[in-house]
């Protein structure tokens, strides 16, 4: 594929990872909105569980979606030609050209996802995630070993 | 002497081995909990180790990352798993899969049974070809299926812990069931534990004959690694300027690689050795932890004061950390969830006190989902069945069906369900009894469910049911699952016995 082909290929993904995100947020309120229309008076107890519900399901998906949308925004920044095509007549076992995937941008890709992955570990301590994991691991799982 | 000195000298670990050990024992700290058939129940289980560790082991520390991110999938609409997927990334981004050639147990064990002298497979493109195995087995069964059950069931299931995973059978089930103490846990084994221990011995024999076959061709938690294998800050690097691409890496190579640092790359170091160029390192970043050996001419520095120093240093901080980690989880630990002890009865009787066969269960009360309480001691004169839960327990919640039938056909009867006390969501619970309010069960959660499991003796095995007749006395009181048929027959035997 020549360069510029690429550049629109990675263009459409991160248009097509856009829509995902907005079709899951508009996923996420419709749930919200069901849930307070169907909330029952006297008890605030629904729309605090309809909101966190609706809030859990659209984080998951959300940095999935995020994720690969930095992805593909990435990936039309590597400098042309940068990606080396190894030969017909070259034999499989001769190790190609060193690969930099992401043209010397390797440092701040990584400092990105070392820093969403610092987020997310924050926000699951907040949000309770590691409390079910503490909750998991301190009992006996019956079905991974085989007895459940 | 001397040629003792130098056979050991010449046998001594590797540097990649003694960390592969270190791990392995850091990992598995709670060393009393083998003798002991328990695990550890310590807040230090909340953080995952790096490699793949069952937690149901008894000497584990913490969690396996790869079941905990199964299970934040089981829990998809409720919470978000953001915490395990952080972790992943960070163990991703940071070592990518050094994690496997250095900090694996499981990666320890195949190399330790590969020593055994037999033919050995060689890698070819039907090898290469398979290890993209591992991709198709974290899709289906380590993201799919638990996300699926979760969402259309409602039913947590780890489906790579319960369907594949040999560290789970050998690490938990093993270790387990060869304490005199879980000598109970027998009654569970059935068809599951036949197939995961198939799948234990294809995959032990295949690590014989197969370098890493596991590692190779099923783990996911590789598979999720290898995702990261060119952003990883510490790994194997190859210096272009020195290097010939004359392959001798490649085909030194026991995984399945195409270049050296490739997604199959596990960051093992051994191809160090074979390279005459010496163009082959172990780097962090733009620090070169470990040179290239085996150079042609002078390239091997020899190893300059300084860094022997710090290499002393690091080494001994190492060692007094995993001293202090055996200390702690063995002895100073203050141990997990508290235990509430057992209430003493408030009514006469003639059996003692206790949760065993023929003794009375001491009286409890416990608040009711929905409002209102359940006092044992009113139960008397019915038959009492007495199930210990909870919501993100797959198989608890797959046998809730089962107790409600029951309590319809016997409206004589009372069926309990008690929610486990130890650090408990109740809006998860409300909003289980809320979506599956068919279920014509008593739940019960909250006050008093500490007093009810340390009254019916329930641990940290789920599920578990127990069974009393009118007098109040155990007839049954087992972990594990019920059917339908059992449970009849546990209420005839209520019925008409006075028990053991």
């Amino acid at each position: 594929m020549r360069p510029k082909q690429e550049r629109i290929f990675y263009l459409l993904q991160a248009l097509l990872c856009i829509l995902v995100c907005l079709s899951l947020a508009a996923g996420a309120v419709g749930i919200y909105a069901r849930g307070t229309g169907e909330g029952g008076e006297g008890d605030g107890r629904e729309e605090i569980y309809t909101r966190e519900k609706a809030a859990a399901a659209l984080i998951l998906p959300g940095a999935l979606a995020v994720l690969l949308f930095l992805h593909s925004l990435l990936k039309p920044l590597i400098a042309p030609g940068s990606v080396p095509r190894v030969g017909k007549r070259e034999r499989i076992s001769r190790p190609p050209e060193a690969v930099r995937p992401f043209g010397g941008r390797t440092g701040a890709v990584r400092a990105v996802l070392i820093a969403l992955g610092a987020g997310l570990i924050v926000y699951g301590i907040a949000d309770g995630s590691m409390r079910d994991v503490l909750v998991k691991a301190i009992h006996i799982c019956t079905e991974c070993i085989g007895l459940g | 002497m001397g040629r003792a000195a130098e056979f050991l000298r010449a046998h001594r670990p590797t540097t990649r081995r003694l960390a592969q050990l270190y791990c392995a024992l850091l990992y598995n700290a709670h060393l009393k909990g083998f003798p002991e058939g328990s695990i550890y129940t310590g807040a230090a289980k909340a953080v995952c180790v790096p490699g793949l560790n069952c937690y149901s082991c008894p000497g584990a520390v913490g969690a396996c990352p790869l079941g905990a991110m199964q299970n934040a999938l089981a829990s998809a609409g409720t919470r978000s798993g953001a915490y395990v997927f952080g972790i992943l990334m960070l163990f991703g981004v940071m070592l990518g899969r050094t994690v496997c050639g250095w900090l694996c147990p499981v990666g320890l064990f195949q190399e330790l049974l590969h020593r055994i002298p037999t033919p050995k497979l060689q890698k070819s493109r039907i090898t290469r070809g398979l290890s993209l195995v591992k991709y198709l087995i974290l899709a289906l069964f380590a993201v799919a299926l638990p996300l699926w059950y979760a969402l259309k069931e409602g039913v947590p299931v780890p489906a790579f812990c319960k369907y594949i995973c040999p560290a789970g059978t050998f690490e938990g089930a093993a270790a387990l069931l060869s304490s005199p103490r879980n000598d109970g846990l027998f009654a569970m084994l059935g068809t599951l534990f036949t197939r995961k221990w198939v799948i234990l011995s294809v995959i032990v024999l295949s690590c014989v004959f197969c370098w890493r076959a596991f590692c190779r061709f099923v783990c996911p938690l590789g598979a999720i690694y290898s995702l990261f294998s060119s952003l990883a800050v510490i790994g194997v690097r190859v210096d272009e300027s020195k290097c010939t691409r004359c392959g001798a890496c490649v085909r030194a190579c026991g995984m399945d690689v195409k270049r050296v640092g490739d997604r199959e790359c596990i960051h093992c170091g051994e191809c160090m050795s074979h390279c005459a160029e010496g163009a082959i390192s172990i780097k962090c970043g733009r620090i070169t932890l470990r040179g290239a050996e085996g150079a042609r001419g002078a390239d091997r520095a020899p190893e300059k004061g300084k860094g022997k120093r710090a290499g002393r240093i690091v080494r001994g901080i190492l060692t007094a950390f995993l001293l202090f980690a055996v200390l702690w989880f063995n002895v100073l630990s203050p141990g997990g969830v508290e235990e509430a002890s057992a209430p003493a009865r408030s009514w006469e009787s003639s059996a003692p006190v206790g949760s065993d066969e023929g003794m009375q269960p001491a009286d409890f009360t416990v608040s009711l989902v929905g409002g209102g309480a359940f006092h044992l001691a009113d139960a008397r004169g019915r038959v009492t069945v007495i199930n210990l839960w909870a919501t993100w327990c797959g198989p608890c919640v797959e046998e809730l069906p089962v107790f409600s039938d029951f309590q319809t056909a016997h409206p004589d009867a009372c069926v309990l369900a008690i929610h486990s006390p130890d650090i408990i969501v109740e809006e998860d619970v409300v909003a289980f009894t809320e979506k599956n309010s068919a279920l014509n069960v008593l739940f019960a959660m909250g006050e008093g469910a500490k007093e009810a499991y340390a009254a019916v003796g329930g641990g940290l095995i789920l599920p578990q049911t127990a069974v009393l007749n009118a007098r109040g006395e155990v007839v049954y009181n087992q972990p594990g699952r019920m059917t339908a048929k059992q449970l009849e027959e546990l209420y005839e035997r209520a019925k008409t016995e006075t028990g053991p």
